[in-house]
């Protein structure tokens, strides 16, 4: 087994592990910090891939600026003693989704094993990415691809963010007579 | 991948690229425009910011019709979107939902009291927007940050009745369970672009066609995987089952104009890009992904009208049927045929004019609180308003699929495909279900015509006079009729009663009226003479489907 592979199986156990624990911990500071480990193992994943520019965007971005805020929300808002308590109303939910889940794992994993990424997307896809990094840089080959190739998508999504913010002041903003 | 493609990145968007996505960018600036009004707009005098949206409506309707007669279609942003007949015709039917949906607003908006009235117009227009650019992508990217700029939009709209909490629950279950659904969907897209290294659908379609397809090796598990979840993400947003649990909660809790537009502009959008990746990027995959569909639409057909039927309030029962009429559509979509691409075309335009239709008669019927949508309301209205009740048998007979209205078109042109394209049991299959519908849309008519109110004016049913916030579950429990009045609640029921009363009844507004007519108007002119809709359609399907 070659380093890349047991770099790849810790990394995602790490990520699957974290993320699992972002949604079972009942007190939120803990999955907070259970996903700040889960975006970590994600820069690493793109470390891996050689993607230096996308790790540490991911890095300073989600694992830095956003979880900062995340936290201070929620450190805002949580009641004292923080976390959810009482029983657990979902059980049967759980049970059935942990079985559901192994089956659609399993059916993935199944399929997956049964045959590979085809030669002619590896030649595709790895080598134009390599060429371009080599001919252009690793930061220089995203931004060409951001800013050119996918400039639409990019400049639609200044959409999305309008919608979000309208929707940020819909559903927190409260009027005296309501 | 796609420095390969660009690669010496000499790519710079020149004026075809703007011209091509000209109605997307007036419905954007309408939508912009909107917000900025609402800022000199006086708090509950908001209704003529419709006006404006309307009239960015029609601008960008001019300039579709504009680009359809041009006839020169293509790639524009670097193969991002691109304005074939099938976004322009997709483009054509979201436009009218809109249209009809901003025309039912003004009124419905005073009358339940929503204060967020300028966010509400404008995030029906950028759903629209969204729609439009789904419809018209051609790349995967786009199609989903179209897929996402929608949802997102009527995740709030849904959700925009901050008094009442069946709205704020609709838009909640929408969201966390879409974004799950829209979580599959991106798997999917991401797994396509590792097996064939294309996001493109032209790319995945090149990709596909000359490399052999073979389950045990090569590029074949990968793409099944990505087939799956991808079909799972399609499904969940056209509301098919088994992913339909959502939809009459979302549909009942949402403010029945957002219902009216969000049932048909979806599906529009959700149905042309899964023809966009199914019928025309992995078409050589037929084989794989037909028996899905194939049990999807069975499913749907059959499951949609059997819970419909078994409804009671009129809003839940046009949900449901909205989850039929998703499996009339499969059909067409797992018949594969340019005929079946048609017919699904002509479905959604016909569908469009029933159904928002239907949706604008339950909006003028439906009170303050929300309530006065059951069976029990409408009884004997024709006798106290012809006119609503005569456009509500209309669409009621559109939606069953009787000759002479726009609901026979559709299911004529889909199951006419169905047969020619070796999918006879599927015809048979929808038309037995259709059977189920006509007793659930003329039992609604029947209601209209041949029943009187069951209670004297100021004893109203228990369920009318619950207060506002109700759980769901209890909407469908009115069966019980009115003077059966004998729970606790009696004494409080006819106090509020007497307090809701006076709303109750409040005149249709004249816009509201203006969207009905128009409703009707296409649904009997799309009944009588479709041809130029159908040769539009075999227009738009040829450029999809050879």
């Amino acid at each position: 087994m070659v380093a890349g592979d047991i770099a790849f199986l810790v990394l995602a156990t790490v990520a699957v592990a974290s993320a699992f624990g972002v949604v079972t911990f009942r007190n939120p500071i803990y999955s907070m910090l259970s996903l700040i480990l889960n975006l970590l193992s994600l820069a690493f994943f793109f470390l891996t891939l050689e993607s230096i520019f996308v790790a540490t965007i991911q890095v300073l971005i989600y694992a830095g600026a956003v979880m900062v805020l995340f936290l201070f929300v929620v450190t805002m808002l949580t009641p004292k003693g923080g976390g959810i308590s009482g029983p657990d109303r979902l059980r049967w939910q759980w049970t059935a989704g942990i079985g559901l889940a192994i089956i659609l794992a399993g059916g993935l994993i199944i399929s997956l094993l049964n045959g590979s990424i085809a030669d002619g997307a590896k030649v595709a896809g790895m080598n134009g990415l390599s060429a371009a990094v080599a001919r252009y840089g690793n930061a220089q080959a995203f931004g060409e691809a951001l800013f050119h190739g996918f400039s639409f998508p990019f400049e639609v999504t200044g959409v999305l963010l309008v919608i979000a913010v309208l929707g940020a002041v819909v559903l927190s903003r409260r009027f005296a007579h309501e | 991948m796609i420095f390969a493609d660009i690669s010496p990145f000499t790519y710079t968007p020149g004026a075809t690229d703007w011209l091509r996505i000209l109605p997307e960018l007036i419905l954007l600036g309408t939508g912009l425009l909107t917000l900025m009004a609402d800022l000199v707009a006086a708090p509950g005098r908001k209704g003529w910011l419709a006006l404006v949206g309307l009239a960015g409506v029609i601008g960008a309707l001019v300039a579709t019709v504009m680009l359809w007669a041009g006839g020169t279609y293509g790639d524009a942003f670097y193969g991002m979107v691109n304005d074939d007949r099938v976004a322009l015709f997709a483009s054509v039917v979201i436009l009218f939902a809109v249209g009809v949906g901003l025309l039912f607003s003004p009124g419905y908006v005073e009358r339940q009291g929503i204060v967020h009235a300028g966010e509400y117009y404008t995030l029906m227009i950028l759903a629209a927007l969204g729609m439009m650019l789904m419809s018209s992508a051609s790349n995967l990217m786009m199609l989903f940050v179209g897929l996402e700029i929608l949802s997102l939009a009527l995740y709030i709209l849904s959700a925009i009745v901050t008094t009442r909490r069946r709205s704020q629950e609709a838009g909640m279950k929408y969201f966390i369970l879409s974004s799950f659904a829209s979580a599959f969907l991106l798997y999917g897209m991401a797994l396509t672009y590792g097996a064939t290294g294309k996001t493109s659908l032209a790319g995945i379609r090149a990709f596909v066609t000359t490399h052999a397809f073979t389950m045990g090796s090569g590029f074949g598990p990968l793409l099944v995987v990505a087939l799956g979840l991808m079909a799972v993400g399609f499904c969940f947003k056209v509301s098919a089952i088994p992913f339909q649990a959502w939809t009459p909660d979302v549909y009942v809790g949402a403010p029945t104009s957002v219902t009216a537009f969000m049932s048909v502009g979806t599906k529009v959008a959700a149905f042309v890009g899964l023809a966009r990746v199914f019928l025309f990027a992995l078409s050589p995959l037929r084989p794989t992904w037909e028996p899905v569909l194939w049990v999807v639409a069975v499913l749907t057909m059959i499951g949609g009208n059997l819970l419909a039927a078994t409804q009671r309030d009129v809003k839940r029962m046009l949900a449901y049927s909205s989850v039929a009429n998703a499996g009339y559509m499969m059909v067409a979509v797992a018949t594969h045929t340019q005929a079946s691409f048609q017919g699904l075309l002509i479905y959604l335009a016909t569908y469009a004019a029933m159904n928002l239709g239907a949706f604008g008669v339950v909006l003028a019927l439906e009170r303050r609180d929300g309530q006065g949508t059951t069976l029990d309301d409408f009884a004997g209205l024709g006798r106290r308003n012809p006119a609503l009740a005569a456009l509500m048998a209309l669409f009621m007979f559109a939606l069953a699929g009787t000759p002479a209205t726009a609901g026979f078109i559709g299911k004529w042109y889909v199951f006419y495909a169905a047969m020619r394209g070796a999918h006879v049991e599927l015809a048979i299959i929808g038309l037995l279900a259709s059977l189920v519908g006509v007793y659930y849309y003329l039992r609604v008519v029947w209601a209209i015509y041949f029943t009187e109110p069951a209670t004297a004016p100021l004893l109203v049913t228990a369920d009318e006079s619950a207060p506002v916030h109700e759980p769901i579950a209890s909407a469908s429990a009115t069966a019980t009729g009115g003077v059966a009045l004998a729970e606790p609640a009696t004494a409080t029921g006819i106090a509020m009663a007497t307090r809701v009363l006076p709303a109750e009844r409040a005149p249709v507004h004249l816009a509201t009226w203006l969207g009905l007519a128009l409703a009707g108007v296409l649904t009997l002119v799309l009944g009588i003479v479709p041809m130029l809709m159908v040769d539009w359609a075999l227009a738009a399907a040829q450029t999809l489907v050879k």
